[in-house]
């Protein structure tokens, strides 16, 4: 049998489990949905609030924290930022890695990875570099959802 | 007991499907709560980093996480900036159950991690406070002559201490001594002599007849009964109408995050989907999607600290409090909303409350979704002060809420009381998103009163 995480939860079919008997599209469904259920369920992690106007300088940090990564994590996390003509560096002390997303276009949203996150709980660090009157209005992460090879 | 991949490769060779199948789910759904436990952190802008003292008792903020199932113990990690040399102590408390740890803090520490125990399994959203408890340094900073108090004002002569070249915000504390001034009488032993120094503010007058060199702005206010000040507006600076007050330093916090992992589950039973739950499985919705609210553990917004730079958030008319929200999948967001908030001037009138959720289009345009009207809130006053707010060089200290624009209060951080006296006010909000790279995937919530608030607690995820 292959094995997928589908894209949507599974609808479960009407009337499926009588007592004692399972169909077979049935036990599918529920194994579709025990996948989805764990594949999917990551969490987010991390909003920040509206920063405006911004302080002055280069790479200037405006937030840090700890992150838990779980320990299914595939230790990447997706990076929402909605923001105008600054650039924002998440990085994480522990694992020592970063990426920059942003820039100097105007309002819009933008969308990054941040990976190779060890398991252990990370220490960020938000880092903002104004590139001319700039502002964030947020900036959102979540864990990425595992696919099929991720899964344990 | 892992989450595992229910494929031929776990079944035995005659094991019957349906057996097969049912033990493996179980399995897995039974592991649901370790594998997948809540974790998440709050963080706030520190341009101008939250930073306090406080001499009395604990105080500092609300954080509000998501437990998940059944919860029995959780593990805070906290970054902070702390006193170079002075010790604090750091609480963590769960003043649902009453559980709390306090963890001694040694001057120069930048990181702790405590683990609270649980001693109910608590699930969903839950209120967790950090607090914080200043030290006094033994080595006095340098004295003042005291003359009289008015509420939370001491005027002050004769500093040992430069107090124009250190006015404004301070972490201190004052400590009276000598003799109580209206009747010549020493203080009472055990009578209440120290207070938090706030403020200083220096006078344009300084050293010139009869008006005081500063004032000290303290916690609580220096109003006792037999008096140990005068309460009288006229300073005359003559023996022995003053009492001697020492200052001292106390140590500080300024909080950067909060991190939070649950890190011990009660055993939980095979729920939901799984159950058999025939009334919910016929209607299409699957119980187990109430775990993690639209397939993901969703925690937008843990506090309500804002990028001011203090714990907590005065929110005022029309001014949005969260304003951010993304989605990763097509669907439906199904969140909770829930908030504490604390009216914080006697004059204002009990405010009514608007939450709202837009979209945010490129532009950036927003598209109306939704508009709940929660009416006229019920919420208290913050605790009753007999003080009142003067303007100009003094301020009004309302439990470290700063109040104007450019002047600070005690501190950044309000004490535990205040923070769990107003009701939980919870509204559910749902409304269809579509995932990021799609055109829209921003939105915008908007919590909008009708007259300044403080907002103590925060939380936005799911229920």
């Amino acid at each position: 049998m292959g094995f997928s995480v589908p894209n949507t939860l599974p609808t479960l079919p009407a009337y499926g489990l009588p007592p004692n008997v399972i169909r077979a599209s049935y036990a599918l469904n529920l194994i579709q949905t025990d996948a989805f259920q764990f594949a999917t369920s990551r969490r987010k992690v991390c909003n920040l609030f509206t920063i405006s106007p911004l302080p002055a300088g280069s790479e200037v940090r405006v937030a840090e924290f700890f992150y838990y990564p779980l320990g299914t994590s595939a230790g990447s996390l997706e990076i929402v930022l909605y923001s105008e003509a600054v650039d924002v560096k998440i990085s994480s002390l522990t694992s020592g890695v970063d990426v920059t997303l942003g820039g100097s276009g105007a309002a819009d949203v933008h969308t990054g990875t941040l990976t190779g996150l060890t398991s252990v709980p990370q220490i960020m660090r938000i880092a903002v570099t104004d590139l001319g009157s700039g502002y964030i209005v947020g900036l959102f992460m979540y864990e990425s959802s595992l696919t099929a090879g991720e899964l344990p | 007991m892992a989450w595992s991949k229910l494929d031929e490769d776990r079944a035995a060779a005659d094991e019957p499907w349906s057996a097969f199948l049912l033990k493996g789910l179980t399995d897995n759904v039974n592991a649901y709560a370790a594998e997948l436990a809540p974790g998440f952190a709050a963080a706030w802008s520190y341009q101008h980093p939250p930073k306090w003292a406080s001499l009395l008792s604990f105080a500092g903020t609300t954080v509000v996480f998501n437990c998940g199932r059944k919860a029995t113990a959780c593990t805070f990690a906290l970054n902070f900036d702390h006193h170079p040399t002075l010790t604090g102590y750091l609480m963590i408390s769960h003043p649902a159950t009453g559980a709390s740890v306090v963890e001694e803090i040694t001057g120069g520490t930048a990181v702790v991690s405590m683990t609270l125990a649980l001693p109910t399994p608590q699930s969903g959203p839950q209120e967790f406070q950090v607090l914080y408890k200043s030290s006094m340094a033994e080595e006095s900073l340098g004295d003042f002559d005291c003359f009289t108090a008015i509420g939370n004002q001491v005027a002050v002569r004769n500093g040992t201490l430069n107090v124009a070249a250190n006015a404004g915000r301070q972490f201190w504390a004052l400590v009276l001594t000598s003799s109580n001034v209206d009747d010549g009488q020493p203080i009472a032993p055990g009578g209440f002599h120290q207070y938090q120094i706030g403020r200083v503010n220096p006078t344009t007058t300084a050293g010139g007849g009869n008006h005081a060199d500063g004032y000290l702005i303290t916690w609580p206010d220096v109003e006792t009964n037999p008096p140990i000040l005068r309460s009288t507006s006229t300073f005359v600076q003559q023996a022995p109408n003053y009492v001697q007050g020492d200052i001292f330093e106390l140590s500080w916090i300024s909080l950067l995050g909060v991190g939070f992992k649950v890190t011990a589950n009660a055993a939980s039973k095979v729920p939901m989907v799984y159950a058999h739950d025939l009334a919910q499985s016929v209607g299409g919705i699957p119980r187990s999607q109430r775990l993690f609210a639209g397939n993901q553990l969703i925690q937008v917004a843990a506090s309500a600290s804002k990028d001011e730079g203090f714990l907590g958030c005065i929110v005022e008319p029309d001014a949005p409090l969260l304003k951010f929200y993304a989605s990763d999948e097509n669907g439906t967001a199904n969140l909770t909303l829930r908030f504490r908030a604390l009216v914080y001037q006697p004059t204002f009138t009990p405010p009514t409350c608007t939450i709202s959720v837009v979209e945010v289009l490129p532009g950036p345009n927003f598209n109306p979704l939704l508009s709940f009207d929660l009416g006229i809130l019920a919420i208290p006053l913050m605790r009753p002060r007999n003080s009142f707010e003067q303007r100009g060089f003094c301020t009004l200290a309302i439990n470290g809420v700063n109040l104007g624009a450019d002047e600070w209060g005690m501190a950044d951080a309000s004490f535990g009381m205040d923070l769990m006296s107003p009701p939980i006010i919870e509204q559910t909000l749902r409304f269809p998103v579509q995932r990021v790279g799609a055109t829209s995937a921003i939105y915008a919530i908007q919590v909008d009163f009708t007259s300044a608030v403080y907002v103590a607690s925060f939380y936005l995820g799911g229920g």
